[in-house]
């Protein structure tokens, strides 16, 4: 049996859920899904081949939310990272103030070169909790290493008018997606590839049948909480489901090259 | 008998304004002919040295614009490599004068260059700032977008600032022949193909570089009739010359020349200021301790000196002194410094390649 380690933010809630209900058709792997919400993952500190909480805050989220404050790469033979402010929001940003040649009209005032873009984002990515985290684990730890992203907001949200889809910018997700959406999640991914290449990890991108009109999430995978009605960004069961599947992919094809992003 | 020498200061003898400084200078070495006000908006341009000044400024909590900022997203070291945040705009290493005048005229509708889109491998670069898109554009047109772009950010600063400092780097240059269009580097250095270039070597004069400069400063006073300036000259040996003469004559002359053109200007306008950086690292007294090995690198400690009379002069403190008005900054002077000596752009030292 394969011992997967799940490490991630909010966004791994919905692969823990997920994993009881599917563990029995997945015998070969024993994933281990460990995260706390907030910043609690991006200020891990590394002791030993351990990770474990750097603040007492974190120390307090990651027990309440996985039971311990720590955990032991070397107990695992595959590590995957989800969310963690690697996320699509980074090139919408960049691109409602910045816009490549090969974008035309569209996208923000001031030109930027193709080369510019991309390293911007790159640098984006890199600066995430998710790569950073990356980082700390290659120092212990010399196995496959998977990054997935953060899931792209909704489908929903373009239509919500609601204050909180607002306030995470509707209008540049909007703008973004009618002008040059593909164009944008391209450059996203290859960012990506490249920001996980530095640390030896293979990106895994969104799976596309999860996605609509360009590069949202299908709204069949909200997440729906009453206590949050307007969370576009957070995804319900069958989404983690998607993400334990791909963990058992990677077990399965381990080690060859792989081509998720 | 009285001698005209009599009641001079100490500053006006050699024995007691340098040699018992030396390695370093007396801070009277430079009298400033008009401060430098915080609120000042400061646009900063020139050869390699110049970004020594406008990132000690920054730390004073100076205005220096910034017309062309990087992306938010974008890291130092990334942006730096797209001649992001080094000088008030992109327009990378102006070298000579006569850069300066065209990059004004230009930026005014008075000039148009030619043969300025050059070959880089597949891609395209602007020949008048070669340095600042490493990786290239991808077609002529989007070349000229970016110049655009470029210009009306360059006029838009020159209209905004108070202040200019420009570091006068070096006298040669390498000219389109027809036009007359300079260039900040031979093509066939960063781009460009020198072959089938019409691109000829001119060293700029005293009487070119001192008219160049009147011309920028008259270009310049029609945009921003305000504007006043503090001209430098670079310190930095030349990496190479194209001239018949041994590199180190070729330097002499290089920097006396352009030395003599800012004491000059100097002394004949109000609003030109000269600041001595080139005699505090350059000369005798300093006996070469703020060169690298290389002989031709400024350390970052003849920087830090050259730019602590710099400050002082200005009633301006460094982030490292107890001034509560000044904006934290946690990185000590020295080591600030020498990362930024390390990560200097410099095009002259890619010709070190081909002195190989």
């Amino acid at each position: 049996m394969t011992p997967i380690l799940m490490l991630g933010n909010s966004h791994v809630a919905c692969a823990r859920l997920a994993w009881p209900g599917m563990r029995g058709d997945h015998s070969g792997i024993d994933l281990t899904v460990f995260g706390a919400p907030m910043r609690a993952m991006g200020e891990l500190v590394l002791d030993g081949s351990t990770l474990r909480a750097g603040t007492p805050q974190s120390s307090s989220l990651l027990r309440r939310v996985s039971g311990d404050n720590h955990i032991d790469l070397s107990r695992f033979e595959i590590v995957a990272v989800v969310g963690m402010e690697l996320s699509l929001a980074a090139a919408v940003r960049l691109f409602s103030a910045y816009r490549p040649w090969s974008a035309g009209a569209a996208g923000g005032g001031h030109l930027i070169s193709e080369g510019a873009f991309h390293d911007a984002l790159v640098d984006a990515a890199a600066a995430s909790d998710a790569l950073r985290l990356c980082g700390k684990i290659r120092h212990v730890y010399a196995g496959p290493l998977f990054v997935m992203p953060q899931p792209n907001p909704l489908e929903g949200l373009l239509a919500s008018t609601e204050g909180k889809a607002n306030a995470i910018g509707v209008g540049r997700w909007s703008s973004a997606a009618r002008s040059w959406g593909p164009n944008l999640y391209a450059a996203f991914r290859a960012a990506c590839r490249d920001a996980c290449a530095a640390h030896g990890a293979t990106f895994v991108a969104q799976p596309d049948d999860t996605l609509a009109d360009g590069f949202f999430t299908r709204d069949e995978y909200r997440y729906h909480d009453p206590a949050t009605k307007e969370d576009y960004a957070h995804m319900n069961i069958s989404y983690g489901e998607r993400l334990c599947r791909l963990a058992a992919e990677f077990a399965a094809d381990r080690p060859a090259a792989l081509t998720y992003g | 008998m009285d001698s005209p020498y009599e009641n001079l200061p100490p500053r006006n003898f050699w024995r007691s304004g340098v040699v018992g400084h030396s390695p370093g200078v007396a801070d009277d070495i430079y009298v400033a002919k008009f401060p430098i006000k915080r609120s000042y908006n400061v646009a900063t341009a020139g050869s390699c040295f110049a970004q020594h000044i406008g990132s000690y400024l920054k730390r004073t909590g100076c205005n220096i614009l910034d017309v062309e900022p990087p992306p938010p997203a974008m890291s130092d070291a990334i942006a730096r490599k797209y001649g992001y945040g080094i000088y008030s705009a992109r327009y990378g290493n102006i070298y000579t004068v006569r850069q300066l005048l065209q990059l004004v005229r230009e930026c005014s509708g008075q000039f148009t260059p030619n043969n300025w889109i050059w070959t880089k491998g597949d891609a395209f670069i602007d020949g008048l700032r070669p340095s600042v898109e490493p990786k290239g554009l991808t077609r002529p047109d989007e070349v000229v977008a970016h110049r655009a772009q470029h210009l009306a950010a360059v006029k838009l600063l020159f209209s905004r600032a108070d202040l200019l400092i420009f570091t006068m780097g070096l006298t040669e240059a390498w000219v389109d022949a027809p036009s007359g269009t300079v260039f900040p580097t031979a093509p066939g250095t960063l781009g460009g193909d020198f072959a089938t270039s019409r691109c000829k070597f001119h060293n700029f004069t005293f009487r070119e570089i001192y008219d160049d400069f009147i011309a920028t400063r008259e270009a310049l006073k029609a945009i921003n009739p305000s504007l006043r300036f503090i001209l430098t000259v670079s310190p930095v040996p030349l990496t190479a010359t194209a001239t018949k003469d041994h590199v180190l004559v070729a330097t002499m002359r290089s920097k006396a020349t352009l030395r003599a053109v800012a004491g000059e200007l100097s002394a004949e306008l109000d609003d030109v200021d000269y600041f001595p950086s080139f005699e505090m690292v350059f000369g005798p007294q300093s006996m070469g301790t703020f060169f690298e090995p290389n002989l031709r690198s400024v350390r970052a400690n003849g920087v830090a000196q050259v730019m602590r009379v710099f400050l002082k002069a200005h009633g301006l403190r460094d982030a490292g002194d107890a001034d509560p008005d000044a904006p934290a900054r946690p990185v000590a002077a020295a080591e600030t410094a020498q990362a930024f000596e390390d990560e200097l752009v410099c095009e002259e030292v890619l010709l070190e390649a081909f002195a190989r």
